[in-house]
């Protein structure tokens, strides 16, 4: 069960501040409410889980639990209440990666592909750093690609929700998808120097 | 096209094409000096294909089959693997008998110290577990290696839902069989076991049609007390019941849900709560944010297929009771599911012999449990008519309580009225009609009942007449969920009237606010049903009664004032009031002029205006804090509003602008957010006319798009009523008009046609109620830019409200004309208007007696000056 919950007004205000733009509200968000869910992504990350991509593991789940609370209280429409959760997953992967990094602790041993769709990157380390530089990257190109990106597979709605939720088409959604996944992949490249694949 | 359109467009293009030379080619052709973008869209092509080449996820090499013993057999094959754990084949190995079982082996880290006594404790309750249909457990341990083991007999047989669909079984195949499931899991509850994580896969039918059950008890052993079970993978949230996903405590009723889940799929071929595939679902359910899909929406030909009945038959027999079954052991509060498998079995079995099944008799008449309020009804602005009456009346209730058990009974009583209320809103708002009608009877049976058995309590009177006006909201309501059952909720009101003029004979202070209240949406009922000269005589006759009364209330003067100002206001509604017909051009006949200009409403706006004045004035020897502040902020809006109507612009606006501050603050500090919302929505729309009025069109705009925004967020919980439907729809053809003015004509035009379509879906409803078919009309007529009138629908909607009203109402009369007249129809229009005219002469005879010269000696000089103006219409004889 979520542990400390700060007053419905205090989420109400940041929710409100980070729907008019204000992306650290988002972040004061995530620190005010829901430390203990980095100690949560922590442990899921860790668990064994060969072959399970990030969706399997829960994760994903406790962070919709904490935040079913606050939908309840402040009558903010679904789209902007999914894409916020999905914002807040990707901060809290970023976050666990940034602390792996800092203390220097080996990698978890094994992989935990973001999704299957994007097996490429391992949602345990680094290549979340790289992925969320990448991102911010093609959020300045188009941001409706950077939601359906979050909303694919950071929280793991399928492809019509997806469009759904962002009031576009299916078809757009597959195109979005296509494209941004080879943009960054190839960003992720050049961010990693990792040796270009054969042609 | 801005440079990443522009790749984006070329990498799509380049894509539908075989990649190597052919793709190279057209890239350069396409780029042609521009290396840059071309390189980039190469580079970008390259990971598209570096990406689907890559390996799929690592799929976990299978481990080999572990050699070592486990009591005593030895695993031999792999069957297949769960979350946490892995199942085998596996053999007697002493040597001693040739016995073949099943092989649980739970993961290694699951086993500290806690969890073998758990596992010891939880092996001694299986190992009593005895039934043909569960397969038993015949040994366990902790393995030399450390891992917990269990070994089940072993059965050879096909999932269910494989099963079902091999051998085609029909429906009623499928039931029986699902009865065998039920036994099974009936007899667990009996022992105290419950399994957790019933899913087909641990369903099993063997050959010769017999289920057998795995794996009970096993998902309680390995984590009790986890914040979720999904959280640690080890149930499959398909199945899950919500209080699973939410990690809150099980039980009995858990295993209701999980079996609801098997049943309607079985039944329909598909699952309850949408797609399976999405991740989103699962966080819905959690959230109780997931509505069961109504089963017979669910089936596809194929699902009919594996089920040897046509799609139609098939989709017949989910109607009704198999449906109000599934819905019931679907419940998200496990209160209201069936309270044990042995009823869910029962209601199986009635409805296989065609018997009445209990979920459909269903009420919460008898039940007298905590209702979770998650699903409030939306306050709408309507109920301001309530405002005053439920604060004046029903808390002054003066007859003298015999005893306790009295007032216990009725307030359990009122209880269960609002309980089942708000259970018939729910199942209107899911569009369960059939559920709701019956609640609805059951509840008008109930309240007969009650009457029967105490004819002579003035208590149960108040009660009684309440209940009937909520039941007639719900019945008949332009503002929120409601059957659309006119004549019924006509019924209704009545009664609530006859039990309030009871009270009233025996002196009940505060009846007679309600009697008024009640006369007054009857009166409404009249004229949707065709009887207008009723309502408007009846009309005159409550308003008299009110005015009558009123010297003698004293404490609660503000709500009677103001209930008697609201209802001339309503009464101006009715006469036509509220629509200001634009100017027309040169040509158009004079009739046309004149009867725009009629201000039918000017006598009764006058009164209002004075009452809604002596509300805001505190009575002799208090301050102002004698107001109410919500109700004066809300008086201060129609005031406001009426001050404007009359060109009394700085009163007007001053009164506005108190009504929104008052409102915004409320706003930011109440709860009950809904209602403060409506009204703010309310106040922004005023100040917009008012600002249009005198030109000031961007400023008129932005208390628009304000509005707007107040009815958004009102909306979001619920689907839009009707009556937020016409506001919104009201609010865009205003902004599209305020937008046309402001040159921005390519925004006007979409805004208008959003706000017709909103007004246009209301229309189509077949019982729409006649003042939003006018309304839709009027609109239709009036719109800008011009490109959106559409004068032949509006002739159509608005023959529709005259027909309704039997010919009874003028200004719908008015509205047909002004169609007629627009479609070119000159004739006809001049008859229509003839007829409305005549109507308005009518009435304005049935009203005259409410313009005594005494009392309100402004609106007995504007009503002669009306009359007057009536007879000197042009060229209508």
């Amino acid at each position: 069960m979520p542990s400390e919950s700060p007053f419905p007004s205090e989420i109400t205000g940041l929710l409100h501040r980070w729907k008019d733009g204000d992306r650290e509200a988002l972040a004061s968000l995530a620190s005010v409410a829901y430390k203990d869910l980095r100690a949560i992504a922590a442990g899921y990350l860790r668990r064994e889980g060969a072959g399970h991509t990030l969706q399997a593991t829960g994760l994903v789940n406790e962070l919709y639990l904490r935040l079913a609370q606050v939908r309840r209280v402040e009558l903010i429409d679904r789209g902007h209440f999914f894409a916020f959760a999905a914002q807040l997953m990707r901060m809290v992967l970023i976050d666990h990666a940034r602390r792996a990094r800092a203390q220097k602790r080996p990698a978890a041993g094994f992989r935990v592909p973001l999704h299957e769709e994007m097996a490429w990157v391992d949602a345990s380390n680094d290549d979340m750093l790289a992925l969320d530089t990448a991102l911010t990257q093609l959020e300045a190109l188009d941001g409706r690609k950077v939601r359906v990106i979050e909303l694919r597979y950071f929280l793991g709605c399928t492809n019509d929700e997806a469009a759904g939720l962002l009031g576009v088409s299916r078809a757009t959604v597959d195109r979005d998808l296509d494209f941004s996944k080879a943009w960054l992949h190839h960003r992720m490249l050049g961010l990693s120097g990792a040796p270009a694949p054969d042609r | 096209m801005t440079p990443i359109e522009r790749i984006e467009s070329l990498f799509h293009q380049a894509r539908a094409l075989p990649a190597g030379v052919e793709r190279r080619q057209w890239v350069d052709e396409q780029c042609g000096n521009d290396r840059e973008t071309a390189a980039q869209l190469l580079a970008l092509l390259d990971s598209d294909q570096a990406i689907s080449h890559l390996p799929g996820p690592v799929a976990a090499a299978e481990p080999p089959v572990p050699t070592a013993q486990f009591g005593a057999y030895r695993a031999v094959e792999l069957l297949g693997r769960g979350g946490m754990s892995a199942v085998y084949k596996a053999r007697r190995s002493d040597g001693r008998f040739e016995q073949t079982v099943a092989l649980k082996i739970m993961a290694g880290y699951l086993a500290g110290p806690e969890f073998l006594r758990r596992f010891e404790l939880e092996r001694q309750l299986l190992a009593t577990l005895s039934h043909n249909h569960i397969t038993r457990l015949l040994d366990g341990g902790v393995s030399s290696a450390g891992d917990p083991y269990l070994i089940t007999e072993y059965v050879e047989g096909r999932t269910i839902d494989q099963y079902c669909d091999e051998e085609k079984l029909d429906v009623a195949a499928r039931l029986r069989l699902f009865l065998q499931v039920c036994e099974a899991v009936d007899h667990a509850h009996r022992n105290r076991i419950v399994h957790l994580d019933l899913k087909p896969a641990n369903i099993l039918v063997d050959s010769e049609g017999s289920v057998k059950l795995l794996d009970f008890g096993t998902a309680a052993l390995a984590a009790p007390g986890k914040s979720s079970l999904t959280a640690v993978g080890l149930l499959t949230p398909r199945y899950a019941s919500p209080e699973q996903l939410r990690g809150q405590p099980v039980g009995a009723a858990t295993d209701v849900f999980s079996l609801g889940v098997v049943l309607y799929e079985m039944v329909t071929g598909a699952w309850p709560f949408g797609d399976p595939a999405s991740a989103l679902s699962e966080l819905c359910r959690a959230v109780g944010d997931a509505p069961v899909r109504p089963p017979t929406g669910v089936v596809t030909a194929e699902a009919a297929r594996s089920r040897s009945t046509p799609v139609d038959r098939l989709r017949h027999m989910l109607r009704g009771d198999l449906s109000a079954i599934l819905i019931k052991a679907l419940e998200d509060d496990a209160t209201r599911r069936y309270e044990s498998v042995t009823r869910f079995a029962a209601d199986v079995r009635h409805f296989l012999e065609h018997r009445p099944v209990s979920a459909r008799r269903q009420t919460a008449w008898y039940r007298a449990r905590k209702f979770h309020r998650r699903h409030r009804v939306a306050v709408t602005a309507a109920a301001l008519l309530f405002l005053f009456v439920a604060a004046s009346a029903a808390f002054l209730y003066q007859v003298r309580l015999r005893n306790e058990e009295q007032e216990r009974h009725a307030a359990g009583l009122s209880k269960i009225v609002t309980q089942a209320s708000l259970m018939i809103t729910e199942h209107i708002q899911k569009s369960q009609l059939e559920l709701a009608r019956e609640e609805e009877l059951s509840l008008r049976e109930s309240l007969e009942q009650e009457q029967r058995d105490n004819p002579d309590n003035p208590l149960i009177w108040n009660l009684l007449g309440s209940a009937y006006m909520q039941l007639g909201q719900l019945e008949w309501f332009r503002y929120g969920p409601s059957f659309m059952d006119r004549d019924r909720a006509l019924d209704s009101y009545g009664r609530a009237r006859a039990f309030f003029e009871k009270m009233e004979r025996r002196h009940a202070a505060g009846a007679l606010d309600q009697s008024v209240a009640a006369r007054m949406y009857e009166s409404e009922m009249l004229i949707e049903t065709g009887r207008g000269w009723e309502a408007f005589r009846e009309v005159v006759q409550l308003l008299r009664d009110d005015e009558a009364a009123l010297p003698s209330r004293d404490s609660r003067s503000f709500g009677s004032v103001g209930n008697l100002a609201s209802y001339y206001d309503m009464l101006s509604d009715r006469l036509g009031g509220n629509m200001a017909w634009p100017e027309e051009d040169a040509d158009a006949p004079g009739w046309r002029r004149a009867l725009a200009a009629l201000q039918p409403s000017r006598m009764t706006n006058s009164i209002a205006m004075t009452l809604y004045r002596a509300v805001l004035t505190p009575p002799a020897g208090a301050g102002p804090e004698a107001i109410p502040e919500r109700g004066g902020a809300i008086v201060r809006l129609q005031l406001g509003r009426l001050q404007l109507q009359v060109g009394m612009r700085e009163a007007g606006w001053q009164s506005l602008r108190e009504a929104l501050r008052a409102f915004s603050v409320a706003a930011a500090t109440t709860h009950d957010s809904g209602y403060v919302l409506d009204h703010l929505a309310g106040a922004h729309i005023q100040l917009s006319r008012a600002a249009e009025a005198e030109g000031k069109f961007a400023e008129a705009l932005r208390e628009r798009e304000q509005a707007m925004a107040c009815l958004d967020k009102l909306a979001a919980p619920q689907p839009r009523s009707l009556y937020q439907k016409e506001r919104v729809g009201g609010l865009r053809l205003a902004s599209a008009r305020l937008l046309n003015r402001l040159g921005r004509r390519a925004e006007a035009l979409r805004e208008g046609q959003a706000g017709l379509r909103d007004l246009r879906e209301n229309a189509a409803q077949p019982r729409a109620a006649a003042l939003t078919l006018d309304l839709a009309a009027q609109r239709l007529l009036t719109a800008e830019p011009l490109q959106l009138r559409d004068p032949a629908q509006a002739r159509e909607y608005a023959r529709r409200a005259v027909d309704q009203t039997a010919a009874t109402m003028p200004p719908y009369l008015v509205t047909l004309a002004f169609a007629e007249l627009a479609m070119g129809h000159q004739e006809a229009a001049r008859q229509t208007a003839r007829s409305a005219v005549e109507g308005y002469r009518k009435v304005g005879e049935i009203l005259k007696p409410l313009f005594d010269s005494s009392r309100y000696p402004e609106a007995a000089s504007l009503y002669r000056e009306w009359r007057k103006q009536l007879e000197q219409l042009p060229d209508l004889h």
